[in-house]
């Protein structure tokens, strides 16, 4: 989490990774791991 | 596993696993290798281990502090090796108190690294990961070389 003061808490996406399976995993530096799907 | 964040918009994906990465949620760069994602921190300094052999249920297994004064938001993995990047922790300079500097004219003569101080804080390391819950370090690389 972004504690530098003065910081407002928005989304702050920072990589994307997709795997041979399509799952995609992305950073977010204010909210954690996210682990999506592509529904086409 | 935290709770499943429901997203403000979505069209077709769907969010089927999140996790806060061990109370650690700053992550930066991610790397998935043999069912683990291997996330770098800004803020945390360090890195962490996440096992998504079951992605709907991500879990941390472990996490690995930077050494002081240095930040992991760049690493690579490869076969049973993670190449990890202990860089200058930027937020922790003096020179940036005031993060407009950041911005202004070329962060290596800001920071000094381009004159090559602040070089034996930029460091390379090696861990073996063939065990992705205990990661041990393999080697250490010296710091980039400086241009001439």
């Amino acid at each position: 989490m972004d504690h530098r003061p003065n910081r407002a808490r928005v989304i702050q996406s920072a990589d994307v990774y997709v795997d041979a399976a399509g799952l995609i995993y992305s950073t977010d530096y204010n909210a954690g791991l996210s682990i999506m799907e592509f529904g086409g | 596993m935290s709770e499943l964040p429901g997203p403000d918009y979505a069209r077709n994906m769907r969010l089927i696993g999140h996790s806060d990465q061990g109370g650690r949620p700053d992550g930066v760069q991610v790397m998935v290798h043999r069912g683990f994602a291997y996330v770098g921190h800004m803020f945390s300094k360090g890195w962490s281990v996440i096992d998504v052999c079951d992605p709907k249920r991500p879990r941390a297994v472990n996490y690995v502090p930077a050494p002081p004064g240095t930040w992991n938001i760049h690493l690579q993995t490869h076969d049973d090796l993670l190449l990890v990047v202990h860089a200058k922790d930027m937020f922790a300079a003096a020179e940036f108190a005031d993060e407009r500097s950041y911005y202004r004219g070329q962060l290596g003569q800001i920071v000094g690294t381009a004159q090559g101080r602040g070089a034996a804080r930029d460091w390379r390391r090696v861990f073996d990961i063939a065990d992705p819950f205990r990661p041990s370090k393999s080697g250490r690389s010296c710091p980039r070389r400086q241009r001439a």
